[in-house]
């Protein structure tokens, strides 16, 4: 009886050297992913102002036609003209609703107020009442830069810096990877309820080759 | 059992027994023949007094210490300091569920921002996407993976480290190596969190991580700005979390997950003062707090907007209450 004990320790010994690391972390790096989209942005880039747009391969402002050319009435539908615009902005489908009839690089407001590019809240907020008054406390809409005064300004985002005016329902955007499933269920985990033997049992059938059995 | 004349036999059981023995001892301390003295911890780390404790110079010592294992560990020149809290501060988040679309954008930005590990995997943030109808959070998928967001029969609530008033965390730890800052954010100091993850346990909002392994980033995605009390870099066995991205916001910046939120639904600020974006949205929304029956009093804030959904399937019924859930019978 005796004479097992050596046979157990050198066993031991045999196991402390040649046993696997334990099961260790179902630990999966964060997929790839372009991290370009990590810089703060929003989806969308208001033209710059003035808008410039590419006429038969010339930069043309926005009067360039507009003062040559008179636009119907009734919007013609399908646009003959600016056919990038995908027009879905509910029952304000009417382009002389917001652009000025007589300068079309201002907006118009109610009482024929004419209006900068850069001033589309005062122009949004004809409609959207609850939304402006939140804009203007920096509830709505994004806020870049400080949120301390005394260390520098905050910049309150224009509603064109993020909506479409066209089609201002927000883009779906492409999740980023989401984290992974350590405390779920995976394939890449072992069983709770598994051992070291079993995770080295596990993993010496898995180091093993499928042909190697054959023959 | 040890006979008076030793026999040849007894000698050698003995013998064979003895050599057996201290060579499986021998081979139990194998591991330590892979510990590489470069990684110990120095004297100087283990001399360092509590955060509360240190003179400045002893903080600037400790600042020195840090700045030299970061060039030693990724061969770059980090910029580490001690930002204290500001007077007549208290900071408090708001997040806006009508707008949140559940991109993550704001789990990665904090991953980039606080040198959190890359592998394994740790993330202050977790976005829970729940079914519409509901503010159960058992019904909560963080692994949720769509093509784009936000789904049309969920929303999506991230949730983080609330920063509470009355923090379970900081009263379970039993080094004191967690505590409440004047401007209202729960720090850790990383030398001296025994890694006991009490803290972890008590926590409601699973909001802290637990470095399971070394933390490995590479070296080129490490942000060098850091701060003692906030993301610096942290050694296998400590806890972390989020700190409201301290070292930026002591210094009037906004945190790095508002600054990546591309719809504008997370707002931050100082609720003492009353001009404020986040007194605003405390005065005149509808606020709730997440777990508000546990008492913690966070300083994190969900709120809404008078309509949800403004898009298509705005008149969809709400979905049907689980069996579970429902009233038992009496």
């Amino acid at each position: 009886m005796r004479a097992a004990i050596p046979v157990v320790l050198l066993l031991l010994a045999a196991w402390f050297l040649h046993a696997p690391e334990g099961p260790g972390l179902p630990s999966q790096p964060t997929p790839a992913f372009d991290h370009a989209r990590l810089v703060p942005s929003t989806p969308r880039t208001p033209m710059a102002d003035p808008r410039i747009m590419e006429v038969a391969g010339l930069d043309m402002r926005c009067n360039d036609c507009h003062d040559i050319f008179p636009s119907a009435e009734q919007p013609v539908a399908p646009l003959r003209q600016h056919t990038d615009i995908v027009l879905d902005h509910g029952m304000n489908d009417r382009c002389l609703n917001c652009h000025a009839r007589a300068d079309r690089e201002r907006y118009e407001l109610r009482g024929d107020v004419l209006i900068g590019l850069d001033e589309s809240p005062r122009l949004c907020a004809s409609c959207h009442g609850p939304t402006f008054r939140d804009w203007e406390r920096g509830i709505h809409g994004r806020t870049d830069g400080y949120w301390s005064a005394a260390h520098g300004q905050p910049r309150r985002l224009t509603c064109i810096e993020c909506h479409d005016p066209h089609s201002p329902a927000y883009p779906g955007l492409q999740p980023l990877p989401g984290p992974h499933a350590w405390r779920a269920p995976s394939e890449a985990a072992p069983a709770a309820d598994a051992g070291p033997l079993d995770f080295w049992l596990q993993r010496t059938q898995a180091a093993v080759p499928p042909e190697a059995h054959d023959g | 059992m040890v006979e008076p004349d030793p026999s040849r036999r007894s000698f050698l059981r003995q013998g064979v027994t003895a050599v057996a023995g201290l060579t499986a001892f021998a081979a139990a301390l194998q591991p330590l023949t892979q510990l590489d003295l470069d990684d110990l911890p120095t004297l100087e780390a283990h001399l360092q007094k509590h955060y509360k404790e240190m003179s400045p110079a002893e903080m600037e010592a400790a600042l020195e210490r840090i700045r030299a294992e970061v060039a030693k560990r990724y061969g770059l020149e980090a910029h580490v300091r001690d930002i204290k809290p500001l007077d007549g501060v208290e900071f408090v988040y708001a997040l806006n569920l009508s707008r949140c679309v559940g991109c993550r954008l704001c789990v990665h930005a904090c991953v980039a921002e606080n040198n959190q590990s890359r592998d394994p995997e740790i993330q202050y943030i977790r976005v829970l996407e729940m079914p519409r109808g509901t503010l159960d959070i058992e019904q909560g998928n963080h692994l949720y993976d769509h093509p784009t967001v936000p789904d049309a029969a969920h929303f999506y609530m991230p949730v983080q480290c609330h920063q509470c008033s009355n923090p379970p965390c900081v009263k379970v730890c039993p080094v004191e190596a967690t505590w409440q800052e004047p401007d209202g954010l729960t720090v850790i100091d990383y030398d001296w969190c025994i890694g006991c993850r009490y803290c972890e346990a008590a926590c409601p909002y699973f909001a802290r991580r637990f470095n399971y392994a070394d933390p490995h980033i590479q070296p080129e995605d490490v942000n060098p700005e850091m701060a003692y009390l906030s993301n610096r870099p942290r050694s296998q066995g400590v806890m972390e979390k989020c700190t409201f991205c301290l070292h930026r916001t002591r210094q009037g910046r906004m945190p790095a997950c508002l600054e990546a939120c591309p719809v504008g639904a997370r707002k931050f600020g100082n609720i003492l003062d009353p001009e404020s974006e986040v007194a605003w949205i405390l005065r005149t929304k509808r606020v709730f707090v997440l777990k508000e029956d546990v008492g913690t009093l966070p300083r994190f804030f969900y709120y809404f907007d008078e309509r949800y959904p403004r898009e298509a399937g705005d008149d969809l019924p709400p979905p049907p209450v689980d069996a579970p859930h429902a009233e038992p019978p009496r």
